[in-house]
């Protein structure tokens, strides 16, 4: 007992220490990646018609419109400006310059704004660049609720095939955090693609949407669970469904490895390209998230103990009357 | 500079939402705490 | 193994044919939920008639809904009358008796898919002409993928004993990419008349089997005891 009580205390304190060490390290240290900036730009809503922020180098200027060459993927893109006599006098043929506009299906970039480059530590194509810190919060928040997922799926296997209280617990607590970790990754992706993206949501994009699915199958797996009276059969139930539900987790993330997404894929793949700074700090949140979890875990899995016993001395005095 | 408030914000419904959980999980080992203490005292006094 | 599912079957279309509960509430709720479309979209019918595969989310919400309250009352005779035990002692395995349940609700969800229809058509004003024969299929194998899957589900929420509302909760999630996605573009895709549906019906199809598959899996130790 007493030393469940010191196992719990050191890993609440470790979480601490690597929180603060995260943050510190975000807010301070980590510097503002261009993460995977043409997925970024790219997709961005031929249907919805939405704001687009392209940094490029002009060419062919004439009349109302020119080429602009892409600095972040060095693609041609056609604009055409409303009005030429707006164009400010600065830009000629090799300005390096910022495009504010809509991206036309037919004409390339319907500008409204054509501005000149004057900021050249911002990194190219970020709107807001310091949204771009939600990653180093975001992307550990994502993967910890996949490590508890994980955890569920194994624990519902255990449990249906050996039995045992103590899996059932295990699977209840995991999902149950597991749950709030993904709640805290789809709200902060929203926030970010709130000051990105300029929504919050795209229903159309399968990272988003498979993610949400996820969140979803774990809601209804924690209702399953919540407020029932404990029977034989609901801990079976529930494991069944949290082994089909763990589905989604591949499927949410390899989505936006598989189909076309705007999400970035920065881990994990060739398009990757973090800084080894940048990498440091990602790795240091994934630890600290971890570290996080497993107090989390460990507390919700005490209390399902206690109310296994309160049921257990209630049985007792039932059979006593 | 725009998006700084929007990172202050996801800044904080993450550490909010983590230590308002924290807050829930203590709420209830607390409550169930108390119910196995009551719980007991009635095993006690039932048994004399 | 087949015999016996088509018995089971057999007992859940006489009970009713005989009180016919179910199929009466289910229809007047798909009856509800088209009017309550037609009455909110009051005022849109040029942009309805300008995208007419529009009709295809509203034919398929009402078949979802209503399938949904069909599936919930699938298992609700015997748990009302405490006939599921003797259902269980049955000298059958589990799977034939989530066979037999399965096709009863299949069929009876055609029979109201086909009212549904009717109340699009009627109301939506919208003609199937040439294409009436894929809708069709499109209608089947979707159902058929639905039902497979929700009659496992509605196994699980019946054996937990919880509150009914959770079907909608636990199921809805597992069917959104495999059933309704597929099954509304493709149905989009017909009256719009443009496109192959044989993508869409493919998932559809794969995600049945794989359905049947899990259930034979897993019913045995869903309905344990």
């Amino acid at each position: 007992m007493e030393k469940r009580k010191l196992i719990d205390f050191v890993l609440a304190l470790l979480a601490v220490i690597f929180v603060i060490v995260t943050v510190l390290a975000a807010l301070y240290y980590a510097p503002l990646e261009p993460l995977d900036v043409s997925t970024v730009l790219y997709h961005q809503d031929d249907y919805t018609g939405d704001d687009i922020r392209v940094k490029g180098v002009v060419q062919d200027l004439s009349g109302t419109e020119f080429a602009l060459e892409d600095i972040t993927s060095a693609v041609f893109i056609d604009v055409s400006y409303a009005d030429s006599g707006d164009l400010d006098a600065g830009i000629v043929n090799g300005t390096t310059v910022y495009v504010l506009g809509r991206l036309e299906p037919d004409v390339g970039i319907a500008a409204r704004e054509v501005e000149i480059a004057d900021d050249p530590d911002e990194p190219a194509g970020w709107r807001s660049p310091y949204s771009a810190k939600i990653f180093y919060f975001h992307v550990p928040a994502a993967w910890t609720s996949f490590l508890a997922f994980g955890v569920v799926l194994v624990c519902s296997a255990a449990y249906l095939w050996k039995g045992g209280q103590k899996w059932d617990t295990w699977a209840l607590s995991s999902a149950e955090v597991g749950l709030v970790f993904c709640s805290v990754a789809v709200i902060s992706g929203a926030l970010w693609a709130k000051a990105e993206w300029g929504y919050y949501w795209d229903w159309n994009d399968t990272k988003l949407f498979s993610t949400f699915v996820l969140w979803l199958i774990f809601i209804a797996y924690v209702a399953i669970r919540a407020g029932a009276v404990r029977h034989e059969s609901i801990p079976r139930v529930a494991a069944i469904f949290g082994i089909l539900g763990f589905a989604a987790v591949p499927i949410s993330f390899l989505s936006s490895r598989i189909w076309t997404s705007l999400h970035p894929n920065v881990v994990a793949t060739s398009q990757g390209h973090l800084s080894a700074e940048a990498g440091a700090v990602l790795m240091l949140g994934v630890v600290a998230f971890t570290l996080v979890y497993a107090t989390l875990f460990s507390r919700r899995t005490a209390i399902e103990r206690s109310v296994i016993e309160i049921e257990g001395i209630k049985e007792q005095l039932e059979d006593a009357e | 500079m725009i998006g700084v408030e929007q990172f202050y914000w996801a800044y904080l419904v993450i550490w909010a939402g983590i230590v308002l959980y924290v807050l829930y999980l203590t709420h209830r080992q607390n409550r169930i705490k108390r119910e196995i203490d009551l719980l007991k005292e009635v095993m006690e006094s039932g048994g004399k | 193994m087949t015999l016996d599912a088509l018995r089971i079957a057999q007992k859940d279309i006489s009970i009713e044919l005989r009180t016919r509960e179910r199929m009466t509430s289910t229809i007047l709720l798909s009856l509800v939920i088209i009017l309550s479309f037609r009455f909110a979209l009051f005022g849109f019918d040029m942009e309805l008639s300008e995208n007419p595969h529009l009709v295809a989310p509203i034919l398929w919400t009402t078949i979802f809904f209503a399938g949904i309250m069909g599936l919930e009352s699938s298992f609700s005779y015997e748990k009302e009358n405490k006939y599921l035990d003797g259902l269980l002692l049955l000298p059958t395995s589990r799977y034939s008796i989530y066979l037999g349940k399965m096709l009863a609700n299949l069929l009876f969800l055609i029979v109201v898919d086909l009212v549904t229809l009717v109340f699009v058509v009627a109301f939506f004003a919208y003609e199937p002409g040439g294409a009436f024969v894929t809708l069709l299929g499109v209608i089947l194998l979707g159902t058929f993928s639905f039902v497979a899957m929700g009659t496992l589900v509605s196994g699980m929420t019946i054996a937990a004993k919880t509150r009914q509302s959770l079907l909608q909760i636990a199921l809805i999630p597992l069917i959104v990419f495999t059933v309704v996605i597929p099954a509304v573009a493709a149905t989009s895709k017909i009256v719009s008349g443009s496109g192959d549906v044989m993508p869409e019906l493919n998932i559809l199809v794969g995600f049945g089997i794989l359905s049947l598959l899990l259930a034979y899996l897993l019913f045995g130790h869903i309905m344990e005891d």
